[in-house]
């Protein structure tokens, strides 16, 4: 997927990256427009491959027509139209996240949301409740993406991942909550990347450990299994706790 | 204009200069350079590689069989991003490395070098087949050491059970040794492999695991790597709460009733009961 540039992005994601009381947020905007580059051609064949039925050899018991049925976040997966949204979502988080490969995300782990105005009420909520109301009052992000994506034709999708495929739960924990959100527009065939995570400050930070052997990074408990929540969840979760 | 030169570039010229033979490796280790010698048969190899290409080959070979993350590639080299890509594509084409996955961290792009395999805490071992965990291979293995385990546990008459003194129980290596001839397994299962299934068994409570006892005439054959051995656990008594509250067990309970002759108010079982 190929990066946009948009004047004003930039403001809109330094302001997006704030220190709170309780933990450090680091969050990010970014527009990509859907035109396969170089690797994404790999992985649009590799999808193909795996879920469109009539490339599966037809099997004697009928187990190539289970496929058929997958119903997805984006709809039957035997319709190219539902694959191609899985590709370019995946194809994004490849281009967002240059050190990871995405390739094998399943479609279950992403989520259709039902409406562009509950997320953006839940990422006001969550900016408010971490005492930014810059970039949503001053900097008016949601006017900025508005004029990108246009809400009104967009569908909203969210990624939620195990812990160990995420790519904002980093090695050595401390990620309280994060969100990644992906704004596409089939008509303007352009998506907008939007994912923030809390850190919490007693986590240690990839720069202490020398060791980078892929072996270290072990289970700091709590920074770990939180990583994949939303900040609602992760604040309910705090209040069973006490 | 004469040019006044370090003997640090001056060193470090030459060193490329070896370094194209192979024969000189260069490391960036937190913004120093560092320079290693290389023996002549493992210089062949990437001999021809320049500058980065031999830096980021380098790195990547003294991650072993692990492999590394591209992302550690780039802090222990300190090169861009877009160098790291153009260095690790040309080295793909070369065919000297190549991208793996782990089982720890599946969306994480790793590579090592081609002629390595990759390390057991990479792939899994025998329970991940393609990045995924086997479930219904390990359920059927560890249902099968189960059932071996309760055939050497108990006696066939239901009713008895082994003396104290009895040894026969099996080993982590007896286990291994009835699985490998019964051929339920297509691959090859080591010793610690059939012990992490047993120490399932284990924490599930179903079997339990005690140092065996050591006797006198110690039998050679015997497998002396560990001292456990493994018995079935078998349900000690079907408790039910009926047993404990009086009614359960008493012999009047269809006669009792409020009001009657035998009641609930006067029962002596209860006052009995009662009295802790």
């Amino acid at each position: 997927m190929k990066f946009l540039e948009y004047a004003g992005i930039d403001a809109i994601n330094s302001a997006l990256v704030f220190e709170t009381p309780e933990c450090k947020v680091y969050g990010r905007l970014e527009p990509y427009s859907c035109k396969a580059a170089g690797a994404d051609k790999k992985l649009y064949k590799q999808i193909e491959i795996k879920y469109d039925p009539s490339n599966s050899p037809p099997d004697e018991d009928g187990s190539g027509s289970s496929f058929r049925n997958i119903i997805s976040p984006f709809g039957p997966l035997d319709q190219p139209a539902s694959r191609r949204t899985l590709f370019y979502l995946i194809g994004t988080l490849n281009a967002s996240f240059p050190d990871y490969d995405f390739s094998d995300a399943k479609p279950e782990q992403f989520r259709k949301e039902p409406s562009v105005s509950m997320v953006v009420n839940s990422v006001n909520a969550t900016l408010l409740n971490h005492g930014n109301d810059r970039a949503v009052k001053e900097l008016r992000i949601w006017d900025s993406i508005d004029n990108l994506i246009d809400f009104q034709d967009s569908d909203v999708y969210s990624y939620n991942p195990e812990s160990d495929s995420d790519p904002n739960d980093e090695e050595g924990g401390g990620t309280l909550w994060s969100f990644n959100y992906f704004f596409f527009n089939r008509k303007l065939k352009r998506i907008i990347y939007f994912t923030m995570r809390g850190v919490s400050y007693g986590a240690p930070s990839e720069y202490d450990n020398d060791d980078f052997s892929d072996m270290s990074d072990d289970d700091t408990g709590f920074g770990r299994r939180r990583g994949g929540m939303r900040y609602e969840d992760y604040v309910v979760g705090e209040m069973d706790m006490l | 204009m004469a040019e006044s030169v370090t003997l640090d570039t001056l060193f470090h010229d030459e060193c490329l200069k070896s370094g194209a033979n192979g024969l000189i490796e260069l490391f960036h280790v937190r913004g120093e350079l560092i320079y290693k010698a290389v023996k002549k048969e493992d210089a062949g190899r990437a001999g021809a590689l320049q500058g980065e290409e031999q830096v980021v080959y380098n790195t990547i070979r003294s991650s072993g069989n692990e492999g590394i993350w591209t992302k550690h590639l780039k802090s222990k080299t300190n090169l861009h991003e877009a160098v790291i890509k153009r260095c690790l594509r040309a080295l793909e084409q070369k065919a000297l490395v190549k991208a793996i996955k782990s089982v720890k961290h599946p969306t994480r792009k790793l590579y090592m070098l081609m002629e390595l395999t990759p390390s057991v805490e990479v792939t899994g071992g025998p329970w991940f087949t393609d990045q995924e965990l086997d479930v219904d291979f390990v359920e059927q293995l560890t249902n099968q050491c189960y059932k071996y385990i309760l055939t050497k546990s108990f006696p066939r008459d239901a009713s008895c059970i082994f003396t104290s003194s009895h040894n026969a129980y099996p080993s982590a290596g007896a286990v291994r040794k009835y699985i490998m001839e019964k051929r339920i397994s297509q691959v090859d299962l080591s010793v610690d492999d059939i012990t992490m299934l047993l120490d399932v068994l284990v924490y599930d409570g179903k079997v339990e695991r005690f140092i065996a006892q050591v006797d006198d005439d110690w039998d050679d054959d015997v497998d002396t790597e560990s001292d456990w051995v493994y018995k079935a656990v078998r349900d000690k008594r079907a408790e039910s709460a009926w047993q404990d509250c009086p009614c359960g067990v008493c012999p009047v309970a269809d006669f009792c009733t409020e009001g009657g002759p035998v009641n609930p108010a006067g029962c002596s079982y209860y006052s009995k009961w009662l009295e802790f």
